[in-house]
């Protein structure tokens, strides 16, 4: 009985520890990235600016600080918080940035895959091999094959002749208006 | 097969485990794969359950009276009333190190769910270090103090211990155990070592966390902020261990105090003493950018000491330099310690130039300066109290002669020097950041210096003579009447700028400045302690008699009559009871009941319960030294301590201070901002 329990407490032991390795794509750590960690570094750094401030402006009201002492650190310190929040400011702009970036280039990718008539999920945009009937990475039901040229095989250019995007509003290649 | 061979196999485990743990983890953050990190984080959590499956087999054991297990024959008897069975566990070297690893691995295990989603770069040499802290412990369990092994009779007849039986062994199984050494059968022995070793292993949190910062070279304010809760706990429970400790002395040695700078009570305020300047100086780093290497250098000396004091007490080395090498542990210890030293101070040398200081000090009379100051006072009190305590040794060692330093020593070396902290006390919370110009410094410190040349000068009028009793008490005058001042402005000010009424201003300028007026709290709770140990010190009356029923003893105003003794049966003991009545000025004030317990399984050590009365002024301490007959004559000691009952309130103001301190606030606004993005999103 004792020898069992012992047994069954090792393997359960063993079984939890290797359970990330064995179920590597199950894993997907919902963590903050590294760029995340310099963000909360520099709004530490603002904090801890903020906070001086505060103390300084209480410092001030309870009269443990000379007034022309006062004003040089508080330029001070509102120069140094001046600094954190541009620091922070930059940051967004950039994760912004490339947060737009990234966007327009799987915007750019999809359509790519649609001018090429390969088939792709309409939710997450992955490529579908023909014969799948879900999508692999997010489990959407794909329409069926057959459907697909019939949604954009009437769609082409008045003018040129291009085939065009049932989205599309302009024609990409020689701009005239699409109905 | 019995039980506790389960917790045997858990810990082998542990130990397996633990070091896989160490290796995924490190391999998982170089490489990049978050599957190791996983798995490594997987491994505090199992490594925590088999080292609590572990601790439950030794009480089950304990608990059932399985004398097979030879920590059970030697810690445990039938008749020890369950709460001492289970407090067993800490009463003797291999169970109190499996609960010192029990207790690691919960600050381990919470510290590794707690910050599960922050600093994922940290996190696996967080987890590496806690592990590798377990590791070593797990290490000594198994190796140099094994709870787990039994009793067994040889082929030759001869009784000997092991987890696993030689071949032909027999079970051995006593008819009962030889009892728990009956000092530590008194309640507060029950929760002052749980206390004390929560302190000193959650410690282990804010160092890992320091490692981590080393290794990763994030040496900004973020990892500060992470642990400073992390360290302000187990300070706490650090300082509560202390204290306790010092009741128990009190109330179960029986010679009148509660501190004697023993080794023992040395080891614990060691890293006592450096993790409340560590608590100090981290403020300086989040605010200002300072003292960087110093906060790096404190945590590591803070966790070094909590080691170095369980080598100090556990390996043997006061008693004689030469019984060191009798037990595994000590070298043990010493190698780890070692170890450990060199292997911080490269990571530390390797960092040393990202540990530049953002800014410089402002002016000499400034709060960072106060704040530097207590730093050093701190590490110097440290380094005295360590050099007294190892001075034995040590000149054992050098001359071949033991020279112990005790009290006296430590007295004169550490008194005036604790006074000048006294006074930083008092005065660094008047100071203002950056700087105190002249007339600023007139207006805060008026008011605290006229309080305490008004306390001497009553003081003195009042009969006292003693200067340094004085002294003492007029500077708890100062410190106090600084910090109401700093109570009384704050809300004053807040008045002024909201127009709240008294109490709700009062409310909410401490919810809003947590831990400005939780440190003050933490601050009084000290004074109320001084004040206690100055009382003790300076003021303690004595005397001793052998008395016969209706005899009366006197010492300062206080008059004992003795008035009988009985004999009682306790659950594994004999009490014998002596009953004094106690008049104070003449007027009956009651009853104490001083104590001999005889212990049936130690019969040629009768245990001293003192017959207390506290109060807030005095306490009456009466320990029955001896009586004859059925008690037709008894001798006893009597002291009048003063002001003893403040170092116990002190206790619970420190609880209440860092409860405020500590009290989690409402998130500021603008924090939500790292919320928007979306964790792929990364900046050019």
């Amino acid at each position: 009985m004792l020898i069992i329990l012992a047994i069954v407490i090792v393997i359960a032991a063993l079984l939890i520890v290797a359970y990330p390795i064995l179920a590597k794509t199950r894993e997907v750590p919902a963590e903050t990235s590294p760029a995340q960690e310099e963000l909360a570094e520099l709004m530490a750094r603002r904090d801890a600016v903020f906070q001086a401030l505060r103390d300084l402006n209480f410092d001030r009201q309870v009269g443990k600080i000379a007034e022309e002492d006062f004003v040089i650190f508080e330029a001070n310190l509102k120069e140094t918080a001046a600094e954190a929040l541009r620091a922070i400011d930059q940051w967004e702009a950039a994760a912004d940035q490339s947060l737009d970036a990234a966007i327009e280039r799987l915007i750019a990718e999809r359509r790519q895959a649609v001018l090429r008539g390969e088939r792709t999920c309409p939710t997450c945009g992955q490529a579908a091999r023909p014969e799948d009937k879900f999508c692999a990475a997010c489990g959407t039901a794909l329409p069926s094959p057959e459907a697909k040229p019939a949604a954009t095989a009437g769609r082409a250019c008045p003018h040129c002749g291009r085939p065009c995007l049932p989205t599309d509003r302009f024609c990409g290649a020689c701009g005239a208006a699409l109905g | 097969m019995t039980v506790t061979d389960i917790g045997y196999v858990a810990f082998v485990l542990a130990l397996v485990l633990s070091l896989y743990g160490i290796v995924v983890s490190v391999l998982g953050a170089r490489r990049g794969l978050p599957e190791l990190i996983a798995s490594g984080r997987n491994a505090v959590y199992v490594v925590g359950g088999l080292v609590l499956i572990a601790a439950l087999t030794l009480w089950y054991a304990l608990l059932n009276n399985q004398f097979q297990v030879e920590f059970v024959a030697t810690h445990s008897e039938r008749n020890l009333p369950a709460l001492y069975k289970f407090a067993a566990l800490w009463g003797g070297q291999a169970g109190s190190l499996t609960f010192w690893t029990l207790l690691l691995c919960g600050f381990a295990v919470a510290a590794t769910w707690f910050f599960r989603n922050e600093q994922p770069s940290l996190r696996p040499y967080v987890n590496a270090t806690l592990l590798g802290a377990i590791a070593f412990f797990v290490t000594v369990v198994l190796f140099a103090a094994n709870p787990f092994e039994k009793l067994w009779r040889a082929t030759n007849g001869q009784i000997i211990s092991a987890v696993i039986p030689p071949a032909g062994a027999t079970p051995f199984v006593p008819a009962d155990g030889q009892g728990l050494n009956p000092q530590l059968q008194n309640y507060w022995m029950i929760v002052h070592p749980v206390m004390l070793y929560l302190g000193f292993v959650g410690l282990t949190v804010p160092f890992a966390f320091a490692v981590a910062a080393l290794i990763t070279g994030q040496l900004g304010n973020t990892w500060v902020k992470l642990i400073r809760k992390w360290t302000l706990i187990p300070w706490l429970f650090l300082g509560i261990g202390i204290i306790m400790g010092s009741q128990w002395a009190y109330v179960e040695l029986g010679w009148g105090g509660y501190w004697a700078w023993d080794p023992v009570e040395n080891a614990s305020l060691l890293p006592w003493l450096t993790a409340t300047a560590f608590i100090h100086s981290i403020m300086i780093q989040e605010r200002r950018g300072m003292l960087k290497v110093w906060n790096m250098v404190l945590i590591w000396l803070t966790w070094e000491l909590t080691l170095f004091g369980t080598f100090l007490t556990r390996s043997g080395v006061i008693e004689s330099v030469h019984s060191f090498a009798l037990s595994p542990i000590g070298p043990m210890f010493a190698v780890f310690i070692i170890a450990t030293l060199l292997a911080y101070l490269a990571l530390l040398v390797w960092r040393l130039p990202l540990l530049q200081s953002d800014n410089q000090l402002d002016a000499v009379l400034s709060r960072e300066t106060a704040f530097l100051s207590q730093n050093v006072i701190f590490v110097v009190i440290m380094l005295a109290t360590l050099l007294g305590t190892m001075f034995r040794p040590i000149s054992e060692w050098v001359t071949g002669n033991k020279i112990s330093l005790n009290e006296p020593y430590f007295e004169q070396v550490n008194g005036p020097i604790f006074l000048v902290l006294l006074l930083i006390m008092g005065a660094a919370p008047l100071l203002a950041w950056h700087r105190s110009g002249p007339e600023t410094l007139r207006r805060n410190f008026a008011l605290p210096i006229a309080a305490t040349l008004l306390a001497a000068a009553l003081l003195y009028l009042f009969g006292m003579r003693n200067p340094a009793g004085i002294v003492g008490i007029a500077a708890l005058v100062f410190v106090f009447a600084g910090i109401v001042q700093e109570y009384v402005r704050g809300v004053q000010a807040r008045r002024h700028a909201t127009g709240e009424p008294l109490l709700q201003a009062l409310v909410n300028l401490v919810r809003r400045n947590g831990r400005r007026y939780g440190g003050y709290i933490v601050h009084v709770g000290v004074l109320m302690i001084a004040l206690g140990i100055i009382g003790n010190e300076f003021f303690q009356s004595e005397s001793q008699g052998n008395l016969q029923p209706g005899q009366t003893i006197q010492v300062a105003n206080t008059v004992l009559t003795y008035r009988g003794l009985e004999a009682s049966r306790g659950p594994n003991y004999i009490e014998y009871t002596a009953r004094l009545d106690v008049q104070r000025g003449g007027r009956s004030v009651g009853q104490v009941l001083p104590k001999k317990h005889v212990y049936d399984k130690n019969p040629e050590q009768p245990m001293t319960e003192v017959g207390l009365m506290p109060g807030l002024i005095e306490d009456v301490y009466v320990v029955l030294a001896g009586f004859e007959g059925s008690g037709s004559t008894a001798s006893f000691k009597v002291y009048i301590n003063p002001l003893m009952s403040w170092l116990w309130i002190g206790e619970v103001f420190l609880v209440l201070g860092v409860l405020i301190a500590t009290w989690p606030r409402r998130a500021p606004a603008l924090v939500a901002a790292s919320a928007r993005l979306p964790t792929s999103a990364q900046p050019a």
